[in-house]
This record gives structure tokens, C-alpha cells and sequence, in this order.
């Protein structure tokens, strides 16, 4: 039988509505993806964020890897080694070093510049009166051998006195725990307006990604997508060095402080991978839900 | 194509897309980006270390000259002993020579040495420098009142110019003052000039004030 002409007409203008609907759905799928990978680059911004904050910059990590070094004690090694050089040459018997520079100064005074500097305070370090302390070394230890002290000899102890503690200081001064906090505040500065920035354009891009499109899973199909971008875009390169062992390359430096390096090398670079991880989570949650949405609509 | 076998190549696709096109970013786009932060991650673990020696670095001292000097103790790089931490540059008297901390004769075979017991550039104290009048400091014997000398650190650059000089014994510790709040550059080395077989009682020395308008720096005890 063939077909009358309204007939005709009806199925020309069912297939018209089906070319104009598949033209929309692509139209709001090409949308849907360019808002997803825009909100990828904000999550990314986010969790990189996260990431050094739980990594590089966290005080207390920095402090226990520290620890774990036994760096105090190294430094106090090492220091004890320089001042003898600097005794020896100034023709003054180590002897006057002994109560003076002791592991425990080291270790207060040490621990107070990094904690110091890791909370962004004055840096200064406490010599608690060093320089009195081996005057008074030095001038026991000439009047019990029986030595006149001469200008000369007082100009080769006050040059000795200001030599030790100079090295002192410097030898303190872990001036990488510096470095670190100068980075963290110089990228904090640029985090102080980029993050609120970028969350509020991810925000944004959410409420889009569901209002595009006519069931709501489907943008939350496209959120769960961002999220498991962001994460593997967090966590692929870090995990890549960490299963390459790339940080033990590491060979700068005394083997304490190597060792100190390559403990915090590692841990930052597994905070990427957590924070990577927990966005992937979140993005099986999304999915989750979604799946739920749309059970819901059936 | 099956709406299944599609959604799944979405989830497959779509985030490995997003993650290409993300490094493609960062190490093409991004590369002079990420070359400046391994650049940094670098030079913070070598000069990091607790047991770097502070040596003169070019790059710090340019750095230090955009930025202005420093202005805090807890700033200056002290450098260990025996290390060149500093240039001396005189043009007018062709002297250009490596300031070790130290006045030992390793110090004075690769440069001139400091006196440990003297200031830091820049802290507002005597510096002590001596050097060899048969090599780095040739050129003092020419100096006089007016004549100019630069000097350049990790952490900033210095301008000092000749007030006067005066020749004196060796072991006269009049000669300087090293317990003036006031910085002055003294300069010595052996008297009389080029004699080097014949042992030399005296120096001749060279002071001079310092005239750049930065900041003094105060080497701060904390019992102060």
C-alpha cells in the first residue's frame, strides 16, 4: 500500500526532528567535553595545590625526614671536623672547643633555625654567647700554660673566635629547609588568588555540565571524567619517577643530607600519587551516583 | 556502534585525551616553565647542603644586584674557610682578584685573603684583605687618595673609595682599628714593593670608605 501524502509528509518531518535532535546532542557533547577538560585543568590546579602542601611544603614531613637522617648529629660531626682545621691553623689547642660546641648546642640551635624558617619567622642563629664562652676557654687554657697573652696572640684569638663562629653559623644554617620556604611562600602567593579563581570557575563549569544537558547524569558521567583526568594527570609522572627510583640519583652533598633528600624527594612525590588516587575516587563516587540518576529516570 | 561499546570507549578515551593533551601542555607549551623549575630544584639541593662552601657565584651576584643587597645578617652566604666568596675590582689600578675567607697562604697563592677576625662587606665593620704585591695586589702600589674599588658578592655589590695610606711595621697593630662600628676597607700588602728575596718588615696599607648607598648590614648576636 503506498503511502498517502500526509503520510509522507509526517515522515518527513520525524526524520527532520531526528537530524536536528542528533545535530543537538553532538553540539551539547562537543560542549560537554571542551567544559570537562576545562574543569580538568581547574582540578588539576587544585590538586596540585593539595598535593604540595602535603608533600614539599609540609612542615612536619620535613622536619621527621630530618630526623631521620640523623642530621644533627652528622652536622655536629662535620662542624667539629671544620673547627679543628681552623684551630689547628690558628696554631689554638682543640681542647678550647670541648664544653663550647657541644651536640646538644647544635642540636637546639639547629632545630630552632629550621623550625624557624619552615614557620616563616626570623632565621636567626642563637650563638648564645659562643664567642664569650671560648674566650674564656681560650684564656684558661694560656694562663694553665703558662702563656702571656700578647697582642698578638689576642689577634689570633679573636680571629680564630670569629672564624669558629662564622663556620658555626654557617654550618647550622640548612639553608635548603631556606630555599623550600622561599618557594612555598612564592608559590603561595600566586595560590592566594589562583586557587579561589579556579574553584570558582570549576564550580561553574559543574552547574553547566549538568544544565547542558536534558538528564543530569550525563553531566555528572562528564564531571566523573574530569576527576579521573585530573587525578591521572596528578599522579602519572610522579608515580613513573617513583618506580624508576629517579630521586636516588641524588648525589650532591654529605651522605646524611643525600639521604635526608631522597626521603623527602620520595614522600613529596607520593603525595602526588595519594592526591591523584583520591581523585580517582571521587570519580568512581561521581560514577556511582550517576548510574544511581539514572536507574532513577528507567 | 553498540551504545555500550561507545560509552565505554568515552570512559577510555576521554580522560587518556585530557591527559595527553595535559603533558603536551606542561613539557611543550609549559617547557621553559619546566626547565626553570627543575633549574631550581636543582641549585636548592646543591647549594642547600649544609656543608656548601658559599663560593662566589656569578648568577647570585646579579641576582642580588637586580634585587637590591640584602639587608639582614641571617641572609649573607657566609663562606667556609679557604673559600673565594668575593672579587676585588679596582680598574684604574688593574686589579682583579678573588677574595678568600681566610688569610692563609693558600688564599694568597689563588687570590687575597681576609682576615677572619674582620667585618663582611657591607656590616659596617673593618674588612682586613692582604695580598701578594708580586701578584694580585701589584696594583696597590699605585694607590691614592680618590681611586675606587668594587667589590662583588653573592649578596650584593660594594663601592668603596681610597681616603689614604700609609706605610708601617708589620707587627704595628695600630694600623687599624678592627673594633670600629664604621666599615672601612683596608688593604695591605708587603713593603717595600717587589723586593721578594729579601724578608720585609713592613706593609703598606690602603684605606678606604665605602660609597654605595645600600644598606649596612648588622652582623646581629643574639644577645644583642
Amino acid at each position: 500500500m503506498s503511502k498517502k501524502p500526509s503520510d509522507i509528509n509526517g515522515h518527513n518531518s520525524k526524520h527532520k526532528n531526528k537530524k536536528n535532535h542528533g545535530r543537538k546532542k553532538l553540539i551539547r557533547n562537543i560542549i560537554s567535553v571542551i567544559y570537562s577538560f576545562l574543569l580538568t585543568v581547574c582540578l588539576s590546579i587544585i590538586l596540585l595545590a593539595v598535593a604540595l602542601r602535603f608533600g614539599f611544603f609540609d612542615k612536619g614531613m620535613t622536619l621527621n625526614k630530618i630526623n631521620e637522617s640523623d642530621y644533627y648529629n652528622s652536622v655536629y660531626a662535620e662542624l667539629m671536623d671544620n673547627l679543628d682545621t681552623i684551630v689547628d691553623s690558628k696554631g689554638v689547642n682543640k681542647s678550647v672547643l670541648t664544653d663550647v660546641i657541644t651536640d646538644k648546642r647544635v642540636y637546639i640551635n639547629g632545630k630552632q633555625f629550621i623550625e624557624n624558617s619552615l614557620n616563616n619567622e626570623d632565621t636567626k642563629v642563637e650563638v648564645d654567647n659562643i664567642d664569650k664562652e671560648l674566650l674564656a676557654a681560650m684564656e684558661t687554657y694560656y694562663k694553665e700554660h703558662n702563656i702571656k697573652i700578647d697582642s698578638n696572640i689576642k689577634a689570633d684569638m679573636d680571629a680564630t673566635i670569629s672564624a669558629i663562629n662564622s663556620e658555626y653559623i654557617r654550618m647550622i644554617r640548612f639553608q635548603f629547609v631556606d630555599y623550600i620556604r622561599q618557594y612555598k611562600n612564592d608559590i603561595y602567593s600566586v595560590f592566594k588568588w589562583l586557587l579561589p579563581l579556579v574553584s570558582v570557575i570549576g564550580v561553574i563549569l559543574i552547574i553547566l555540565l549538568i544544565l547542558v544537558h536534558k538528564y543530569p547524569h550525563r553531566g555528572v558521567r562528564f564531571i566523573g571524567l574530569s576527576f579521573v583526568s585530573s587525578g591521572l594527570l596528578c599522579m602519572l609522572m610522579p608515580l613513573y619517577l617513583l618506580v624508576e627510583k629517579t630521586y636516588q640519583n641524588i648525589s650532591t652533598g654529605p651522605k646524611y643530607y643525600i639521604q635526608f633528600l631522597q626521603e623527602y624527594v620520595q614522600w613529596s612525590l607520593s603525595s602526588f600519587v595519594y592526591t591523584g588516587a583520591l581523585a580517582i575516587m571521587i570519580s568512581v563516587i561521581l560514577f556511582v551516583v550517576m548510574q544511581m540518576m539514572k536507574n532513577r529516570i528507567r | 556502534m553498540n551504545p555500550k561499546i561507545k560509552r565505554t570507549l568515552l570512559y577510555i578515551l576521554l580522560p587518556v585525551a585530557y591527559v595527553a593533551i595535559g603533558y603536551v601542555l606542561i613539557f611543550y607549551c609549559g617547557g621553559d616553565l619546566v626547565k626553570m623549575v627543575k633549574d631550581q630544584i636543582g641549585l636548592a639541593m646543591e647549594k642547600g647542603a649544609p656543608d656548601y662552601p658559599n663560593g662566589f657565584d656569578e648568577s647570585l651576584y646579579k641576582k642580588a644586584v637586580e634585587n637590591g643587597n640584602v639587608e639582614q645578617w641571617s641572609e649573607v652566604p657566609l663562606p667556609a674557610i679557604n673559600t673565594s666568596y668575593a672579587v676585588l675590582l679596582s680598574e684604574k689600578l688593574g686589579i682583579e682578584a678573588n677574595v678568600y675567607y681566610g688569610d692563609t697562604d693558600e688564599s694568597f697563592s689563588n687570590g687575597v685573603g681576609q682576615y677572619t677576625g674582620s667585618g663582611m662587606f657591607g656590616c659596617g665593620r673593618p674588612i682586613l684583605i692582604g695580598g701578594h704585591d708580586t701578584s694580585y695586589f701589584a696594583g696597590l702600589e699605585d694607590a691614592k687618595a680618590g681611586d675606587t674599588f668594587t667589590v662583588k658578592t653573592n649578596y650584593g655589590e660594594f663601592s668603596y673609595e681610597v681616603t689614604k695610606t700609609k706605610i708601617a711595621k708589620a707587627t704595628d697593630s695600630s694600623a687599624f682599628d678592627l673594633e670600629k662600628t664604621e666599615e672601612q676597607l683596608i688593604l695591605y700588602t708587603c713593603y717595600p714593593f717587589g723586593k721578594v728575596t729579601k724578608e720585609r718588615e713592613e706593609r703598606f696599607f690602603v684605606y678606604a670608605k665605602r660609597t654605595d648607598n645600600g644598606p649596612v648590614i648588622k652582623e646581629v648576636s643574639d644577645n644583642e
